[in-house]
């Protein structure tokens, strides 16, 4: 499509424009946590690695950070187990009801944080006993489940159903089938998925604030409280940083992954 | 359309008293929905045998394929191989492989990896594995393709590597799904012969599913004609399409050239259904009388078809109905005696009148 230079003009400023608009304020919270001035005075003073080494040594970033690494490891283990059963089911099997279970799947992405936090808050507390560090743990599987199931079930439908009945024909077993002809075709395809959803636990902090047991902080939990505290505020600078690194690192590797891996297992 | 499955003689003869490869007894397919894919089928399939299974897309021939893979079971019948009983034999659990329409080659393998496939999950030694799978993509022509990934092979080529694979641990029968069906036609050809030659130097049996009439015939020792589920005819390809034994199979295997209704009876003073091959109908001048004893009737040129080496004549008969006739370009001066809309006399010998059922 061939543009006139001032339409170009145009649409390369908004383009510009919105990109500063989302990524800015994210690089002063990034710049700000090396900032001599703990009030963010701008411009920065000075550059110190001072925050860092207070966040470093504080115990409730600390316990807090180790928390959400804790649950985004097993809500991600836990939806990487059940949704490659669930998108195996739903892709090679037909049974009734089939697309009816698919989209229960798939919904809790598209609800409410809020309505999932309170029903399950409900759940535990009136019929489970009470919040945990595992009703948390649950809570996050919920949503972790169908980003597993999302890249799964895509692989599994590019990938030809006949590859799986090649292996019986030639003297494997389902299991063995699994092992060596379709585990392998999703390796990629598992990866990326339990990335994403270790990315979108960790951030994660409505469902969060509902199911966490008492006195259980994840990192952002703990920054959202710590926020409004004036003396806290570089730390909070040095947490939100070591969040979003977190969180868009697996983000990054999963992209590539899943660019990657596609064309070598698609005929 | 009557069916005559049980009026065909479905066993081999020069192999009857042994132990058929393949023994399907009143097989049955009815799918969820009330579809019946194969209705009581009775079929032996001899040992080092190749036999193609031709008819239309619908016609049940790949659900037969798949009932003696073991990827479908029965409603009703039993399956036998080698006189087991398979019927109800999980797919890993039978002497049986298959080469599969789109190949299903593993896309995480290489091509060598591939065809040893077979042979890891039979537990056979790495080094003997190795030169067995060597050995079966030498018999293809792919030895020098051994490490390439298969997403980098031709169609001609992945093709051969899907029957290397079936091939290596030297199943007692080889399936083979319309394997040709996504090739051009000269690699479809050359791979004609070449499964032939695999097959009479392995001795193992052939069981090729085709839609194509002509590879069915260039390919068989006996042709298993299906439509709706049903065998219309089994025999050799010289008997099915010489002595079709309906007007499906008259059809289907080559043109249709039947005469049937009021046009048999002016035309050959017989009742019934009639069938005329093409290639032995005579064109001639309608002032010539036909030779001593000729069968023939006179019609107006509607159509000719060049296409090379034959003619095709098509003729609108004045006693109703059409007949083709085919004829061979071997005059060489280019110019055919036939124009549209000129009377010709077709004539042919009386033995070439095909009753059809």
């Amino acid at each position: 499509m061939i543009l006139s230079t001032t339409a170009r003009w145009l649409l390369r400023t908004a383009a510009i424009a919105v990109l500063t608009f989302i990524y800015a304020p994210l690089l002063l919270v990034l710049l700000n946590s090396f900032s001599t001035s703990a009030t963010f005075a701008w411009p920065p003073p000075g550059l110190t690695l001072r925050w860092w080494q207070v966040a470093a040594t504080n115990d409730g970033v600390r316990a807090a950070l180790v928390t959400s690494v804790e649950v985004a490891l097993l809500a991600t283990a836990i939806a990487v187990v059940l949704g490659t059963l669930a998108s195996m089911a739903l892709t090679r099997y037909e049974f009734f009801g089939r697309e009816g279970v698919s989209l229960l799947i798939l919904l809790p992405i598209a609800m409410p944080g809020i309505v999932t936090g309170i029903a399950l808050n409900t759940l535990f507390t009136q019929a489970l006993g009470g919040l945990t560090f595992l009703t948390l743990v649950v809570g996050h599987a919920t949503f972790c489940i169908v980003i597993v199931v999302n890249n799964v079930s895509a692989r599994l439908r590019r990938m030809s159903g006949t590859v799986e009945e090649a292996s019986m024909d030639l003297g494997a077993t389902p299991w063995t089938t699994w092992r060596l002809v379709t585990f392998p075709a999703l390796r990629g395809a598992l990866l990326a998925g339990g990335l994403l959803a270790f990315a979108l636990s960790f951030d994660e902090i409505i469902v969060t604030t509902f199911t966490a047991g008492p006195g259980l902080q994840t990192l952002p939990l703990w920054i959202f409280q710590n926020l409004f505290r004036p003396n806290q505020s570089p730390v909070v600078n040095v947490a939100a940083a070591v969040l979003v690194v977190i969180s868009v690192l697996p983000v990054y590797l999963a992209n590539r992954l899943s660019g990657d891996s596609a064309g070598a297992v698609t005929k | 359309m009557p069916s005559v499955a049980r009026t065909v003689p479905v066993t081999p003869p020069q192999h009857a008293g042994e132990v058929p490869a393949i023994s399907l007894r009143g097989v049955r397919k009815e799918f969820p929905g009330g579809v019946v894919a194969v209705h009581d089928l009775d079929l032996d399939i001899a040992e080092g045998e190749f036999v193609t299974l031709l008819g239309p897309s619908g016609s049940g021939k790949t659900t037969v394929l798949r009932l003696i893979a073991g990827f479908e079971q029965p409603t009703a019948g039993t399956v036998l191989l080698r006189d087991r009983d398979v019927t109800t034999a999980p797919p890993f659990d039978r002497d049986v492989h298959t080469v599969f329409q789109d190949y299903a080659l593993f896309p995480h393998l290489s091509v060598l990896r591939n065809v040893e496939y077979p042979l890891r999950i039979a537990k056979v030694p790495r080094t003997e594995r190795r030169e067995r799978a060597l050995a079966a993509l030498a018999t293809v022509r792919l030895e020098g393709l051994a490490d390439r990934s298969t997403t980098a092979l031709s169609g001609g080529q992945r093709q051969r590597v899907a029957l290397a694979r079936a091939l290596v641990n030297r199943p007692a029968v080889l399936l083979l799904d319309e394997p040709l069906g996504a090739l051009d036609l000269k690699l479809r050809e050359q791979m004609q012969i070449e499964l032939k030659e695999i097959q009479r130097s392995s001795g193992i049996t052939f069981v090729f599913v085709t839609h194509d009439q002509d590879e069915a015939l260039t390919l068989a020792d006996r042709t298993v004609v299906f439509s709706e589920g049903r065998v219309e005819q089994a025999g050799s390809p010289q008997e099915v399409y010489e002595r079709p034994a309906s007007a499906f199979v008259a059809g289907f295997v080559g043109t249709s050239n039947v005469l049937a209704g009021e046009t048999a009876g002016t035309v050959l003073g017989r009742e019934g259904s009639w069938s005329i091959r093409p290639e032995k109908i005579t064109v001639t001048a309608v002032d010539r009388e036909a030779a001593a004893g000729w069968s023939s009737t006179v019609g107006v040129v509607e159509e000719l078809v060049y296409t090379g080496a034959t003619t095709r004549c098509v003729v609108a008969l004045e006693a109703g109905g059409v007949l083709s006739a085919l004829l061979l370009n071997g005059s060489g001066d280019g110019a055919p005696p036939l124009g549209r809309g000129q009377t010709v006399r077709l004539s042919w010998q009386p033995e070439h009148e095909i009753p059809l059922m």
